[in-house]
């Protein structure tokens, strides 16, 4: 039977994110638990005393007039979980549970797919409270020989934090991590609970709801709003994710001249063949890599004759790719006893080049006004660029899990992520590469290829893919002025492109002008999105409860 | 010029919270999925950064009187669940407390925050 839920109330808390750059101090915050007033934990159902914590803190809100935030892992660079009302702690909100009972799966889904050696549909459904962390989903499905499909570069992120704000990698023929999302349980006005699914796909039963004590909800549009939407339809409880196979990532690190990296993009179908990506064997095999990544090196570009160009003997793009293997066949073949190796920081850039850049910025304030920290983020990022081997092409070869793990240091820094079409990235590119040519910034750009998503606000909206372009940087007015120079040369040249909803970014300088910006990108989706949220929420929870600063800077908060 | 950036760095060294600090975690408990065969090399013994259930609470504490007023901390709010990580740091500025007055001061600055639950093998649905 359900009693009080454990809320524990912590007063005067300062919010500060992980990476140092978002500072608020909520008036009120608070860790919820799976756990009753008395400390005890259900020994079924243990996920119901977190839920009704939830609930309880809603309807708290709502007398109180005052708005509640989601608080995940407190990655994010962008303003998203601030707010001046409740900021309630999701993290202790981990269960997880692999594979679901036949009976509270609906036929079709169970029909639409098929089995997989022992397993069937209904063993590949995860259900994730909101806390669960990528590295927790990991830990709990690779055991049982299942995966994410696709997950950020590393695993710190909860679940619902990772979704809300558009999290991914770069898995250019599926998509982000919210695109593996079967259907979510939202509580929102008045503490109301619902399982939200589309109703193109239904996957969950009755049965199903009832146990959560959800009001099951299927409809398109909502789903596909209330996705990625930061928290602004009320407060993710928990997710359905379809996993799959367990598989190994062959991931390799080369370098490569620009100029052949820029004529290859218009066909990534066959961009293994265009830029001779070879797998261990020294080969380059007949499908496209599952993972492909560009990373930039803007110190080794010149201007000449007028044109973007790499210096004499440089090379300013570095791939890094990744092949699908299911686990037997790898082994089976290996032509070396050392193939799977350890995970070796030198093939994870973006993740350990990003944590380094991030230290720089305690000397910033020496150097604010010069390009030293430009000349030492050169350094940095040739020194972190080690591709592999040419003679024995071995990068490494891990689960998931274990090839997008947790990021070596933590520290302050800044972020910005623009999600551009696929045919505007060279284009991009070039206006991107004379911005850091005329304002140098320790930064190495990084290009991910990500499948278009059906999330009415994702970042990754375009399709068939998005390129996403990641500009991790030291914490500094440097880095912000550098990224404004960007965002202002691309509009100019009028190259459209979202940001990523958990990074730094600037729709525009009023809420209206954001707002314009906005619909401008997303179109009909933006309209979508605000008609989704106006249908489903009264004008109260609108404006107030589930309303925050980046609702409100983004012009959304009506 | 070389001096004040010198300096400036000194100060800034001097300055910077935790510039010297020693974490207490668990030791790294990823199950490899699979097991590499003979010889082979644990393919996954990445290493996992601790997954705490709460954000670090902070406290800098001062022991006094060489440590005759031993002050203890009672972290609260984890219910029955225990510690993620202890964090217990120092810095110049700390340390040069402890040297000018020769240990009676020794300040301290200490965070910590909450394990999560553990994952059960009860089903419900």
């Amino acid at each position: 039977m359900a009693g009080k839920p454990h809320i524990y109330y912590e007063p005067g808390w300062h919010f500060v994110n992980f990476h140092a750059n978002v500072e608020f101090k909520p008036s009120l915050y608070c860790d919820v638990w799976n756990l009753w007033e008395d400390s005890s934990a259900p020994r079924e159902r243990r996920w119901q005393p977190g839920m009704l914590a939830i609930q309880r803190i809603i309807r708290d809100a709502e007398d109180r007039d005052i708005p509640v935030r989601a608080l995940g892992a407190g990655w994010s660079l962008s303003r998203a979980a601030a707010t001046t009302g409740c900021l309630l702690n999701t993290k202790p909100l981990n269960v997880i549970e692999v594979g679901m009972r036949p009976e509270h799966c609906e036929q079709v889904f169970l029909s639409a797919h098929g089995s997989h050696g022992p397993k069937q549909p209904a063993d590949f459904l995860v259900f994730a409270q909101c806390g669960a962390t990528i590295a927790e989903l990991n830990q709990e499905l690779e055991p049982r020989r299942l995966a994410l499909t696709t997950s950020g570069a590393s695993n710190g992120q909860t679940i619902a934090g990772a979704i809300s704000t558009g999290t991914h990698g770069a898995a250019w023929k599926f998509g982000a991590i919210h695109d593996s999302v079967m259907g979510f349980h939202l509580i929102s006005e008045g503490g109301q609970s619902h399982w939200i699914e589309p109703a193109s796909r239904p996957v969950m039963t009755k049965s199903f709801c009832d146990i959560l004590g959800a009001e099951l909800v299927r409809d398109d549009r909502l789903f596909h709003a209330a996705l990625v939407s930061f928290g602004s339809f009320g407060i993710i409880h928990a997710v359905v994710l379809r996993a799959e196979p367990l598989y190994l990532l062959e991931q390799h690190l080369v370098p490569r001249h620009y100029e052949d990296v820029v004529a290859a993009l218009p066909d990534l179908e066959h961009i293994e063949t265009k830029l001779q990506l070879v797998n261990v064997f020294g080969k380059v095999p007949d499908t496209a890599p599952y993972h492909f990544e560009i990373v930039l090196n803007p110190f080794a570009f010149e201007i000449k004759r007028g044109r973007v160009a790499e210096m004499d003997g440089a090379m300013g793009a570095y791939i890094r790719y990744m092949f699908k293997h299911a686990p037997p066949d790898l082994q089976k073949d290996s032509p070396t006893q050392n193939l799977i190796g350890f995970k070796r920081k030198t093939t994870s850039t973006s993740n350990e080049g990003f944590t380094i850049l991030q230290r720089m910025d305690g000397l910033a304030p020496l150097f604010e006004r010069t390009a030293l920290s430009a000349i030492i983020g050169k350094l940095i990022i040739e020194g972190f660029l080690l591709p592999d081997d040419p003679d024995t092409h071995l990068g490494t070869v891990l689960t998931p899990g274990g090839t997008f793990a947790a990021t070596g240091l933590a520290g302050r820094g800044l972020s910005c992520e623009l999600g551009i079409a696929g045919n505007d990235v060279p284009k991009a590119l070039d206006i991107i590469l004379r911005e850091f040519l005329a304002f140098p910034l320790g930064c190495m750009p990084s290009l991910r290829f990500v499948g278009g998503s059906g999330a009415l606000l994702a970042p990754t909206f375009f399709r068939p893919y998005t390129c996403m372009i990641e500009f991790p940087a030291s914490l500094s007015p440097r880095t912000l002025h550098a990224y404004h120079r960007i965002w202002i040369a691309l509009e100019k040249n009028q190259i459209a492109f979202s940001f990523h909803w958990g990074q730094c970014q600037h729709w525009g300088s009023t809420p209206s002008a954001a707002r314009q910006r906005l619909e401008n990108v997303y179109g009909q989706r933006a309209l979508d999105w605000l008609a989704a949220r106006n249908k489903f929420l009264g004008p109260k929870a609108r404006k107030t409860t589930f309303a925050g600063e980046l609702l409100a800077d983004c012009g959304l908060a009506e | 010029m070389n001096l004040l950036l010198a300096l400036a760095a000194l100060i800034s060294a001097a300055l910077s919270p935790g510039c010297a600090t020693v974490r207490v975690v668990k030791a790294d408990v990823w199950t490899p999925a699979i097991k590499p065969p003979h010889q082979w090399q644990d393919g996954n013994g990445a290493y996992t950064a601790p997954s705490p259930a709460t954000s670090m609470v902070k406290k800098t504490v001062f022991v006094l009187f060489w440590g005759f007023n031993q002050e203890n901390i009672f972290a609260t709010g984890c219910g029955d669940n225990g510690l993620e990580e202890v964090r217990i740091s120092t810095n110049v500025g700390f340390a040069l407390i402890t040297v000018v007055t020769f240990g009676f001061i020794q300040p301290l600055t200490v965070q910590w925050n909450c394990a999560k639950q553990p994952q059960s093998k009860v089903k419900d649905f």
